[in-house]
Order: C-alpha cells, then structure tokens, then sequence
C-alpha cells in the first residue's frame, strides 16, 4: 500500500465510470453505492430513460439509463448501477462499465465543456473523463417526467 | 497294103516309061502317016509322059505339103488343127509320117494345156504366197514391235524388281528393329509389372498405416474432449475469480465512497479500500487473462483439432486414393502382363516374319534372276525376230520374182492356141 497521498475534505473525487465506451465521471461525494445491476421493477408509462424503480436499503429509487438520458447511441448494454445519496436524490443511474475512483489531485489539466450536462472536461493520465454536472441531469431527469405545466 | 513310097517311084517311073513306050504304036494305029505319026507318036508319049509325071509328083507331093503346112503352123504355136492327109487304099511312110505328127501334135496340145493350167496355178499360187508372205511380212514387224516392247518391258521390270528386292531387305531390317523393339517393350513391361506389384503392395502397407492412423486419431479426439472438459473447468475457475474480483472491486469502491464520506476519519480506510481495489483489479486481470488463455487454449486445440479432422478428412480422401491407387495398381499389373503378352506375341510374330522376308529375299532374288533372263531371252527373241524379219522379206522378193516367172511362162505358154477361138 506504501505512503498515501495527503487527503483532505477539501480534495474532491470523482467516480470514473463509462457510457457507450466513453469516459464519464460524477463527484464521488453524491454517489451512494455501486453495484451490479440488480432485479429493476418496471414502471408504467414513463419515458423510455426511466428503466424502472428498485429497492436500495428500504428507499425506492427511481432507475434511469443515463446513456439514454444523455441522448449517446451504441449496443453496449449498461452492466452496473450508480446509486445517488439520497441527500442528492433518490435516482440511479445504469452505466456500462465502473472504472476507478480518481483524485482531484491527479488531474493534470481542468477545462469547462460547452456540453449541457457536462460541468468539465478532466485530464487524467489515464486518459479524458467528461465530468457530469449532476444537477442539470437530475433537472432534466425531472423535467421529462413532469407533465407540462399549466400557466 | 502298105507299098513304101520307093516302090512307089519306081512303078510310077515304069508306068510312065510304059506310056512313052507304048504311045508311038497306038498313034501308028491311027493311020495317020507314018511321018506324022512318028512325029505325033513323039507328042503323044512326051505328052502323056509328061501328065503321067504331073500326076505322081502331085500324088507324091500334095501330102508333103499338107504336112509341110502343118509343121509351119505348129512351129508357130498353132496347135489346134489336125494333120490329116487324103486317105489312101495304099498307105505309105507319107502317111505314117502324118499320123505321127498328128500324134504329137496331140500330145504337144495336152502338155501345153497342162503347162498353161499348171502355170495359171503357179502364179495364183505364185500371188497368194506373195500376198501371204506380205501379211506374215506385217505380221512379223507387228511382232518384232511387239517383241521390243516386252523387251523393254522386260528391262523395266528387272529394273523394278530389283529396286523391290532392296525394299524387301530394308523391310526384312525394318522388321528385324521391329522384333529388337518388341523384345525390348516385353522386357520393359516385365520390369513394369514387378513395379507395379511392388507398388501395390506399397499401397495397401499405406492403407494399414492409415487404419492405424484412424485408430489413434480416434485416441487423440477423445484426449482433446477431456482436455478441452478441463479446459472449460478451469475457465469457470477462472470466471469465479474474476467475478469475486469484480465484486471485490465494487465493494473496494463502495468502502472507498463511505471512507470518503467519513472524512478525515475514513481517509486510512480509503486508502485500504484503493489498495484492495487494485488487488481486486489485478485479480479481474489475472482471471481475465486466464480466461483469454484458454479462450486462446480453446481455440487454438480446436484448430488444432479441426486441422487434425481436416487431415483426417484428406487422409480418408486420400486413403480413397490410395485404394482407387491400389487397383489403379492392379489394373496396370493387369495391362502390362497383357502388353507383355502382346509384345512376346509381337516379337514372335516379327521372327516369323522375318525368316518369312528372308524367303521373300530369295524369292525376289530368283525372280529377278528370271527376270534378268527374260530380258536376255527377251533380246535374242527380238533379234531372231528381226532375222525372221529379215527372211520374210527375202521370202517376199523371192516370191514376187517367182510371180513373175510365172507371168513370164504364162506369157510363152500363151503362144501357143490349143482350142479353136
């Protein structure tokens, strides 16, 4: 194990996973569990990202296929699932493949994305990870679900 | 009564002299005077001496005239008259005469007439002979023609049969290399026949290899299927690692946010939780390059084992070939006995025939002697021909000369008149 790198509250972290054979990454701070996708009850006319809602330690939690959510296309099929603090929200998110937990300190380089739900673009010696920016997801997540407002 | 003709002169002489003698007394008688009548006495005995005379010497002469005349016309060629003279109580040689030359006159006619017909038949026998002796004359040249032409032919043919009789010796060669070649090709195909049976025997060893061969790859199919057994025994060994990795690393990750979310608290733990997700990765490496392995391992014996099905499939081919080779084999041992067969027969038959041109050498060889002879014999007959020629036309003069002594005895014979106009 040898010498841990210096840890602090103040040093973020973020959870590298992929979508479609690509890189993303959610601030390890918001996520609750990751695991093997599980049995996913289906529900009822919702929009085809919502996979359905799954029982994580008593708490329903609504289930949406991110890759769907953010419009990627491909035939990989999501194998694990990223659950959220409930603090955050009762949402997880299938993804394809769970990489590694990456430091903010071995970031080499930072850089803002003009990606709707991307908050940043993280260089990694590993290679690029697209940084979500969870609250416009979970914005959108609700939006598609919420029927059209009356004014 | 025959009187000869000098009897007759001397009574002819003493009747006249008996005249003359008496004539003077039958005068006296008359009474005339005796002067007158001695003088008429005288003329009346001249007188009557002279008529007496006229008288014999008319009958004396008349017949010799008769026949003087008759003499004159046959030494003149008449031969048609007939010496007749005034018949007489009193014969004499006048008339022997006559009948003897009326007798050949006679006879003078019959062989003149027979001359003439025997001389007419000469020169129509003369002709015909002549005429005769002219076609045997163009026969004779036909043949001599005809004689040079079998005589040439007969150099052409002596010519021919020589160039024949050194056809027959090349030919009598050309078979002997026949049988050499014959005897050869039988030798050859004997060898063949040992190579062929050697070769057979050689495929059918193949064939008991392959058997043997089957047998065993049989062997190696069921080794692979235990292998391969193993081999998917040890991958779902390897798949239960990777799966205890996997899970490991997610639990790694889960300790890691839950170290994370007790701050500074968990930051000892978060590194363990690191530590035991990269051993969890190294794990999920290790069990994937496992599985690689004998994915690898897998697909490599399967190849292995389709290669060796494969070359099983082309040994099986193959051993198809070696069985249509074995009686592909022992076809050929088959043909090639029967081409020896053949060329024994061949050669036999070649012997044969050449002690059959070695006679037909000889054979040739006399015919050409006989034709050379023939040629020879051919010349001779041309030349006695030409010889035989030579004398038909001596023949043919001789016979033209003889036509015309026979024209010219016709010609003489005419001359003479044997019938009347």
């Amino acid at each position: 194990m040898g010498e841990a790198p210096a840890m602090t509250d103040n040093i973020g972290k973020f959870l590298v996973f992929s979508l479609q054979g690509q890189r993303y990454g959610l601030d390890l701070a918001k996520v609750a569990e990751v695991g093997d996708s599980p049995r996913i009850s289906a529900i009822p006319l919702v929009p085809a990202c919502y996979s359905g809602a799954l029982n994580f330690n008593g708490d329903i939690v609504a289930v949406i296929d991110l890759a769907l959510l953010l419009g990627l296309t491909g035939n990989e099929r999501p194998g694990k699932i990223v659950v959220l603090h409930r603090e955050v929200s009762s949402l997880a998110f299938l993804v394809e493949m769970v990489i590694r937990i990456a430091a903010e300190n071995e970031l080499t380089h930072r850089m803002p994305s003009d990606n709707a739900f991307a908050a940043a673009t993280l260089w990694l010696p590993d290679g690029d990870v697209t940084l979500l920016d969870l609250e416009a997801i979970i914005h959108e997540a609700e939006n598609i679900i919420k029927p059209p407002k009356i004014t | 009564m025959r009187i000869p003709i000098g009897h007759k002169f001397i009574i002819g002489f003493i009747v006249v002299v008996a005249a003359v003698a008496f004539s003077p007394g039958a005068v006296a008688r008359l009474g005339y005077s005796p002067e007158l009548s001695g003088v008429l006495g005288y003329v009346v005995a001249m007188t009557t001496g002279l008529i007496l005379g006229w008288l014999f010497s008319k009958g004396f002469t008349a017949n010799i005239e008769k026949l003087a005349d008759s003499a004159k016309s046959i030494s003149r060629g008449d031969l048609t008259g007939e010496v007749t003279i005034r018949p007489s109580r009193i014969p004499d040689e006048i008339h022997e005469l006559a009948y003897l030359i009326d007798l050949m006159l006679q006879n003078l006619r019959e062989l003149v007439r027979h001359i003439k017909k025997t001389s007419g038949q000469l020169t129509e026998s003369a002709r015909e002979i002549n005429a005769t002796a002219q076609e045997i004359n163009a026969s004779t040249e036909e043949v001599a023609q005809a004689i040079g032409q079998i005589s040439r032919g007969a150099e052409t043919q002596a010519r021919l049969v020589d160039k024949g009789s050194k056809t027959i010796r090349e030919m009598a060669i050309s078979i002997e290399l026949v049988a050499a070649r014959a005897r050869e090709t039988a030798k050859t195909a004997r060898e063949t026949s040992l190579t062929a049976q050697h070769g057979g025997a050689l495929a059918n060893d193949s064939l008991e290899r392959m058997k043997e061969f089957f047998e065993k790859q049989e062997q190696i199919g069921q080794q692979f299927d235990t292998f391969n057994g193993k081999l998917q025994k040890v991958g779902k060994v390897a798949d239960c690692i990777g799966d205890i990795a996997r899970q490991t690393n997610l639990l790694a990750i889960n300790a890691s946010i839950e170290a994370a979310r007790a701050g500074e608290y968990g930051k000892g733990f978060a590194v363990v939780a690191e530590e035991v997700r990269k051993l969890a990765d190294g794990s999920s490496q290790s069990a994937a390059d496992i599985g690689e392995m004998i994915e690898d391992l897998r697909v490599e014996s399967r190849k292995v084992h389709e290669v060796i099905l494969e070359s099983s499939h082309s040994i099986k081919e193959g051993k198809k070939n070696i069985d249509v080779t074995a009686s592909a084999f022992q076809e050929i041992l088959k043909t090639v006995l029967d081409t020896e067969r053949k060329a024994s027969s061949i050669a036999d038959l070649s012997l044969m025939q050449k002690e059959g041109s070695a006679r037909m050498v000889l054979a040739v060889d006399d015919i050409a002697k006989v034709a050379d002879d023939n040629a020879a014999s051919t010349v001779q007959v041309s030349a006695a021909t030409g010889e035989q020629l030579a004398a038909m036309q001596n023949m043919a003069i001789a016979t033209r000369e003889l036509t015309q002594l026979a024209d010219e005895l016709m010609v003489v014979v005419e001359r003479f008149q044997i019938d009347n106009g």
